[in-house]
C-alpha cells in the first residue's frame, strides 16, 4: 500500500506542468539573484567574508564564483536544460544560505544584506523561509527529473531520440 | 541523451549565458561623481604632495578585503611617493567600525591620525574597546582627551556626516577608486595594484598630463 501511494506521489511529481513551475520558480529566483549581484560583486566577496564562516581564500573564491553559478543554474532552469545536475547543485547552494542566514540571525543581523545585491533588504526571517522554498522546489524537480518537461531542451532532445528509435524500429520490422 | 548534438546545444547556452553575465558583471565598474576626486586635499589625505594619481578609499574595518586592500595601499604609496596620494574616507558599514572612525577623527585631533590609521589597519584591527584604547595607548595619544572626545561623542555627527557625504560621491562602500574609477580586485596583489597605477599613469602621460 505504502509502495502504490509512494509511486502515486512520485506519478504527480512528474506533472509536466508542475515541473514547469518549478522550474520558472527556482530559475527566476536564480538569474534575479545573480543578476543583482553581479555588478556589485565586490561588495558580495567582502560580505562573504565578514560572515567569518569561511577561511578567507574559501570565501572568496565562494563569493567570486556563486552569482555565475546562480546565473547558468537560472537558466539551465529555466530551459530545462541539465534538469538533475541543477536541481541538485541548488540544494547544495540552498544549504549555504541556509547555514548563512543562521549565522546571520545568531550575530542578530536584521536583513540579509547579501541575498539579492542593493535591489532588495530581505529579512533574514523571509531570506530563510525562501531558502527552505527553493531547496524544496529543488528535491522535488531531482525526484521528478525523469518526468516530461514543458518547453525544455532536455525533453526536446529526448522525444526526438525516442521518435528516431522507434522509427529505426519500425523499419527493422 | 548525451548526442553531439546535445552536448553543443548545452556548451552554446553556457557560453551565452556567461557572455551576457560578462556585461551585467561590467556594467558595476563604477566611477565616483565628476568632481569627487580633487588634486587639492580636503579630508585626510597621506602621500604625494601633488600627486597624478589619487586613491579614493571608504574601507569599512570588519571586512578583511577592506583591510587588505588598505595594506595595499600603504605600500603603493611607499612605491609612488611622488606620484600616488590616499584620500580615506569614512564609510562604516558595520557598528563597530562607527567606534572605530570616531577614534581615528579624535587621533586626528591631536595630529595622529595616520599613527593610528598605520596601527589599526597594518597591524590589528581592535575588536572591541579595550582593543582600542591599547591601540590609542600604543600610538602615544593623551588618553584622556581621547577619551573624553569618544565618550562626548565628540565627532559622531562629523563620520555621520562623511558617511552621507561618501553616498552622494556615488562611493560604494567598502570600495576603492583610482582617479575615480572603481578598482575591482579582491584585493588583489602588489602588483595588481601597481599595475593599475601605471596604466593610470601611462593615460596620463599620454593626455598630456590630464
Amino acid at each position: 500500500m505504502a509502495v502504490i501511494r509512494f509511486r502515486e506521489a512520485i506519478g504527480i511529481l512528474r506533472d509536466s506542468y508542475l515541473i514547469l513551475v518549478l522550474r520558472l520558480f527556482v530559475g527566476a529566483t536564480f538569474i534575479f539573484s545573480a543578476v543583482t549581484k553581479l555588478p556589485l560583486q565586490s561588495q558580495f566577496v567582502e560580505i562573504v567574508q565578514s560572515y567569518h564562516l569561511l577561511p578567507d581564500p574559501l570565501a572568496t573564491a565562494y563569493g567570486i564564483a556563486l552569482p555565475w553559478i546562480e546565473l547558468l543554474i537560472g537558466v539551465y532552469l529555466l530551459l530545462g536544460v541539465l534538469l538533475k545536475p541543477s536541481a541538485f547543485t541548488t540544494i547544495l547552494i540552498g544549504i549555504s544560505f541556509l547555514i548563512a542566514n543562521v549565522s546571520a540571525i545568531v550575530r542578530g543581523e536584521q536583513y540579509c544584506g547579501s541575498c539579492f545585491g542593493e535591489s532588495i533588504s530581505l529579512p533574514v526571517s523571509q531570506a530563510l523561509t525562501l531558502d527552505f522554498l527553493l531547496m524544496i522546489a529543488a528535491l522535488l524537480l531531482l525526484l521528478a527529473g525523469g518526468g516530461k518537461q514543458l518547453f525544455g531542451v532536455d525533453n526536446w532532445f529526448t522525444y526526438k531520440q525516442h521518435t528516431k528509435a522507434t522509427h529505426l524500429n519500425i523499419l527493422n520490422t | 541523451m548525451w548526442t553531439r548534438e546535445y552536448v553543443i546545444t548545452v556548451l552554446v547556452i553556457t557560453i551565452a549565458t556567461l557572455t551576457i553575465g560578462f556585461f551585467v558583471w561590467n556594467s558595476g565598474t563604477q566611477q565616483l561623481s565628476p568632481g569627487t576626486y580633487n588634486f587639492t586635499c580636503e579630508g585626510w589625505c597621506h602621500g604625494a604632495e601633488s600627486p597624478l594619481v589619487i586613491i579614493d578609499a571608504y574601507p569599512d574595518f570588519e571586512c578583511p578585503i577592506c583591510v587588505n586592500k588598505q595594506k595595499l595601499i600603504m605600500q603603493a604609496l611607499d612605491i609612488y611617493p611622488d606620484e600616488v596620494r590616499l584620500d580615506y574616507h569614512h564609510y562604516p558599514y558595520n557598528d563597530f567600525s562607527y567606534k572605530l572612525a570616531e577614534a581615528l577623527e579624535a587621533a586626528g585631533e591631536q595630529g595622529k591620525f595616520w599613527e593610528l590609521h598605520d596601527k589599526i589597519f597594518l597591524q590589528a584591527v581592535p575588536g572591541d574597546m579595550s582593543d582600542l584604547l591599547a591601540a590609542a595607548e600604543d600610538v602615544g595619544l593623551d588618553m584622556v582627551l581621547f577619551n573624553d572626545s569618544l565618550n562626548s561623542g565628540k565627532f559622531t555627527d562629523k563620520v555621520l556626516a562623511d558617511r552621507e557625504q561618501a553616498i552622494s560621491d556615488g562611493a560604494r562602500p567598502m570600495s576603492v577608486y583610482i582617479n575615480g574609477n572603481e578598482y575591482r580586485k579582491y584585493p588583489g596583489t602588489p602588483a595588481d595594484l601597481c599595475s593599475a597605477i601605471d596604466e593610470e599613469l601611462e593615460r596620463i602621460e599620454a593626455n598630456g598630463g590630464n
